[in-house]
């Protein structure tokens, strides 16, 4: 298990440092189309070869990971905060304000996502500049993501409100917003932080699916949500395996995620 | 002996199997068809079987894009375009016997013109108010008078299958080289040969070739290009350019590229005066030599090469050079010089200052441009456009929008600046345009609806459009269009980008292929196809 | 005022819950102070619900209490939520049943202690690390900086439960209330944590309300026990010496007694 941490550490670190020195590592320019070679095997200018449009794969997948790496954590902080704040309170006010919130956040869970994008999307200015536009993606991924996360700080907050330890602590006099931050936050910390790392992976998968709705990460900026849509026609017979770079990235860095993760609930 | 003959009827089976076989073109619908009645299709699907089973009274042949006699031996359209007169074929059955005459021609024209019918088919022969004249002059002889003029009459009636006024099956009765023998919903239509049908070949053999078509309800393309090569169907009428490019790697034998097709792929800019936009970003748009200097600086032939795989052609106009009488052949392609088109927008009172291209008023020009989201071809096309205009300093900002809430932007809210779409072109005869065209017209797309035309060339196009469908004569009505094409050129109210291969795929056992570019591409003369 | 003969707490309570009435019915109580009053009955029988009435927590469970408090000549039930505040924890401590489920297990010992402590007293963190290691090693527990940092999963269960009872008398209550606090311990270790109670009943002249259903435990310690039955007194007596001795048979007697409706 401990090795399994290590080596998800490490995962996790090169592939941070290589997005952070994306242009040391490739060219610099993950848009410039090379129409003479497009849809190109590697090549000693090309590494990875080129995508159909011509554009450099290394350098796209590394400014991709940077994107993808950089703010699914962002939006997963957003939802988690979200989540808590809602799922928490309701939790440890319990009665009608946990009822109200709970019959909300279930309503929520069952909306017809894809149907509120299209009108969130339509709403959005149209000429927001491609990192505005991944940011919003990212951002409403992030406002929309706490549902989920809500029902299970929900559940745990409950447990606490009805535990010992409220009843010992309050017993002593602790009240108000010291019991909160002292007692119950701290309590919550790895629910929170699992919720968080589980978000990750997931708002990376929801970027690629916002993408062919026309909401992902804007042309000509590449992400790992953009890398998977071009598998979506990918055989597996072609050979060609440099196409499945960006997705053998994103699964060492699922999996990563996962194994901290896993070592975080032990230790609960 | 009693063994014997078991094995007889065995082999006989076994035969007849092995022919039926031979003699079976199998084909996927790529969805349920929703009619079976010829004057209700609007879907593919519907349209598919009324081919195969409907006989009509004129055919275009798909090669020479000519008229050709089926039905009627002869017909004659009157010089105020409203009558067309056939002279009918003798002695033809319909496929369950009932004998063929103009009555059923009177009965057809009069079911399609029905108002209570609502039937598509009967729209393109709808040119203005009043009720349709037919005249029986004998069973083999009949004269149509339509209330107004109808362009190019004799044409619209290839699409016009024949049905029976007297036949207990109805519109199931028909007179096409194949009849519906069976079907099951989600799962295949089975057409089976016309004993009746009145086609001959050359050699006096009685057409079609085929024995039954077999079309599978299939909506995945992908499933049916792995049909396709394990042999399970035997043709596939059109096939998009990366499927075509992966048949084409795997199994070259299979794969036909019929050439630039009448199909546009184009760009435009909002010009429409109440429209949410900026109003220096309108001046723009409304500019001619803005528009021009976006056509001249888009690589056309890097569109077709990387974003079509090599197959598709550059566009030139709205008629596409495939439509051998229409294209107006003075047009040279649209050559592509980014110099020549800074020049223009110098010329304009634009700037290129440091990499950002300003107008005249220091606004830097940045715009975007909305398209289909899914459709890989027109995003890769609005990708590589955004760095071709990055060279003039314009900074494109390419948005996929939903095809929904696109079409609500482009026709209710018109709160886009640029769009990229494509346009399915079906009609030979370019009168199908004329609505986009007028300026007063809902389909105008750059500015709908205008109440007076709001430039000199749109009071023109006009005039002209109005001109051409007024001529029945068919050269005046070409000179008309010859020049509405140049207009559109000039001005560039559409940037034309790509006109799309037609592409096809199909069984090396099927012989008599001709693919065409006009639908339906691959068995427009299924008659005279084969199978080994 | 001799602390031998006042009262500490005398109470007459009737407590109802959302779901369920009369769970405690005109319930009297008498603890004088310094005294270890045992407080017997089955499970179910109101025992805990006597515990949360005085600590005016009865709402955390949904219930009402009704009646008379008197603590230290003041009727509790009168009190303000911030006059109470200021009484837990300082005035009066409880002790739960399970220490591993109620101390947190996320926050190091030393963290929730230090915690208790600043809730009702002023001064530098000096004082407070004196008195958190002075009250630790009167419940025999070390209180080094290495105890200090653990949580209550790398203790035992009898350290922990020294640890709550610790955070219990840190502010010397004149009140105790322990509820089932030797329920979950193995049997050394219960005779250790009851030689505790009455080490600080009998050092720090802290009184004890001691709830429990062990007989045999409460006979220990007590100095006079109360029975309750289905929220009602059945039988309140003093424990003799004499008692002591014979006690096994008594209170064979009196489990009889109590499993009686």
């Amino acid at each position: 298990m401990k090795v399994a941490r290590a080596i998800a550490v490490a995962v996790l670190l090169v592939v941070s440092l290589c997005a952070l020195f994306a242009g040391k590592l490739s060219s610099p320019d993950y848009a410039f189309q090379y129409r003479e070679v497009p849809d190109a095997a590697p090549s000693s200018a090309h590494l990875l070869g080129t995508d159909d449009l011509g554009r450099d794969r290394l350098s796209r997948t590394l400014y991709g990971t940077r994107i993808s790496l950089s703010l699914a954590p962002i939006a997963a902080l957003i939802s988690i905060s979200l989540a808590s704040l809602i799922g928490g309170l309701a939790g440890f006010l319990g009665g009608w304000p946990e009822r109200i919130t709970m019959a909300v956040t279930d309503l929520f869970l069952c909306l017809p996502w894809l149907f509120l994008l299209l009108i969130a999307r339509s709403l959005l200015p149209l000429n927001a500049a491609p990192l505005t536009s991944v940011l919003i993606t990212f951002l409403t991924l992030g406002l929309l993501g706490w549902a989920a996360a809500a029902r299970v700080i929900c559940t745990e907050a409950r447990e606490f409100r009805t535990s010992d330890i409220l009843l010992q602590a309050r017993a002593t006099g602790q009240h108000g917003w010291r019991l909160l931050t002292m007692q119950f936050v701290p309590r919550l910390r790895p629910v929170l932080f699992a919720q968080f790392l589980i978000s990750i992976p997931v708002f990376i998968l929801s970027e690629a699916n916002l993408g062919i709705l026309g909401m992902g990460v804007a042309e000509p900026l590449p992400s790992w949500g953009s890398s998977l849509r071009e598998l979506e026609s990918f055989s597996s017979f072609s050979g060609e395996w440099w196409k499945l770079v960006p997705f053998t990235l994103l699964v060492l860095v699922v999996v990563s995620f996962q194994v901290l993760l896993s070592r975080e609930e032990i230790s609960l | 002996m009693r063994r014997a003959s078991a094995i007889i009827v065995l082999l006989l089976v076994f035969i007849a199997n092995a022919w039926a076989q031979a003699g079976e073109l199998r084909l996927c619908l790529h969805a349920e068809p929703k009619t079976f009645n010829p004057i209700q299709v609007v879907d593919e699907p519907s349209e598919t079987i009324r081919y195969l089973t409907g006989g009509v009274l004129l055919r275009v042949n798909r090669t020479t894009q000519q008229l050709q006699p089926e039905l009627a031996t002869s017909w004659r359209v009157s010089k105020d375009g409203r009558t067309i007169t056939f002279r009918l074929r003798d002695h033809i059955y319909f496929s369950d016997g009932t004998p063929f005459s103009s009555a059923d021609v009177e009965y057809t024209v009069k079911q399609m013109m029905d108002p209570a019918a609502h039937s598509p088919t009967g729209d393109a022969f709808r040119s203005g108010p009043g009720d349709v004249i037919t005249n029986v002059i004998s069973p083999t002889e009949i004269s149509i008078t339509f209330p107004a003029p109808v362009a190019s009459l004799d044409r619209q009636f290839d699409q016009v299958a024949i049905m029976s006024a007297h036949s207990p099956k109805k519109e199931l009765a028909v007179l096409g080289p194949f009849y519906l023998a069976d079907y099951k919903p989600g799962a295949y239509v089975l057409l089976n040969r016309n004993p009746n049908y009145w086609k001959k070949d050359a050699s006096g053999r009685q057409l079609p070739y085929l024995n039954s078509i077999r079309l599978e309800v299939q909506p995945n393309r992908d499933i049916e290009t792995l049909e396709l090569r394990r042999g399970d169907i035997d043709l596939i009428n059109s096939i998009d350019a990366e499927s075509y490019d992966k048949l084409n790697a795997a199994a070259p034998q299979l794969t036909h590229d019929s050439g630039q097709s009448f199909d546009t792929e184009q760009m435009w800019f909002n010009q429409v005066a109440k429209a949410p936009v900026p109003d220096y970003k309108k001046a723009w748009f409304r500019s001619t030599a803005f528009r021009r200097a976006v056509s001249e600086a888009i690589n056309r032939s890097d569109l077709c090469r990387i974003a079509f795989l090599g197959r598709a052609t550059p566009a030139i106009g709205p008629v596409s050079p495939a439509n051998h009488f229409w294209f107006n052949a003075k047009l040279v392609p649209i050559s592509y010089d980014p110099a020549a088109a800074l020049t223009q927008l110098q010329g304009d009172g634009f700037r290129k200052e440091g990499g950002t291209l300003e107008d005249r008023a220091g606004n830097p020009v940045e715009f975007s441009i909305v398209t289909n989201a899914g459709n890989k071809y027109r995003e890769r096309m609005a990708t590589m456009i955004q760095q071709d205009l990055a060279k003039l300093g314009m900074k494109v900002n390419v948005v996929p929008l939903d095809f929904p809430s696109l079409i609500e932007r482009i026709t209710q809210t018109f709160n886009y600046e640029a769009v990229l779409l494509g346009l399915t072109n079906v009609d030979w005869d370019p009168n199908g345009q004329m609505n986009v065209w007028l300026s007063s017209s809902e389909n105008h797309q750059w500015n709908p609806k205008e109440a007076a035309p709001e430039t000199p060339w749109e009071a023109q196009l006009d005039r002209l459009v109005r001109a051409q469908a007024q001529s029945m004569d068919p050269k005046k009505r070409k000179q008309y269009f010859d020049q509405v094409q140049e207009i559109v050129y000039d001005h560039a109210p559409f940037i034309y980008l790509v006109n799309k291969n037609a592409l096809s795929a199909y069984s090396t056992s099927l012989t008599g292929m001709q693919p065409s570019v006009l639908r339906p591409q691959t068995y427009w003369n299924i008659e005279t196809i084969a199978k080994r | 005022m001799n602390a031998e003969h006042t009262s500490l707490l005398s109470l007459r309570v009737s407590v109802d819950y959302a779901n369920q009435q009369g769970v405690l019915q005109d319930v009297c109580l008498e603890l004088k102070r310094g005294e270890i009053l045992g407080l017997v009955g089955q499970s179910g029988s109101g025992k805990s619900t006597i515990a949360l009435s005085i600590l005016r927590l009865l709402h955390m469970k949904k219930g009402v209490a009704r009646g008379l408090i008197n603590f230290s000549g003041r009727n509790l039930l009168d009190l303000s939520e911030r006059e109470m505040r200021s009484l837990r924890g300082k005035e009066i401590g409880l002790v739960l049943q399970s220490p591993l489920s109620s101390l947190n297990p996320v926050l190091s010992i030393g963290k929730q202690l230090r915690e208790a402590w600043r809730i009702h007293a002023e001064g530098d963190s000096k004082l407070c690390s004196d008195v958190i290691a002075q009250t630790l090693s009167s419940v025999a527990l070390p209180h080094d900086k290495d105890f200090l940092r653990r949580r209550v999963s790398q203790i035992s269960v009898g350290q922990a439960q020294r640890v709550l009872i610790a955070m219990a008398v840190l502010h010397h209550p004149s009140l105790l209330i322990a509820d089932e606090p030797t329920s979950a311990l193995d049997v050394v270790t219960q005779t250790e944590i009851l030689d505790l109670f009455r080490k600080l009943n009998q050092k720090l002249g802290i009184a004890i309300l001691y709830i429990s259903h062990d007989l045999l435990s409460v006979g220990a310690i007590c100095d006079r026990i109360a029975v309750l039955v289905a929220g009602k007194i059945v039988e309140e007596l003093p424990v003799t010496q004499e008692l002591r001795t014979t006690s096994c048979a008594y209170l064979q007697q009196l489990s009889g007694f109590i499993r009686t409706p």
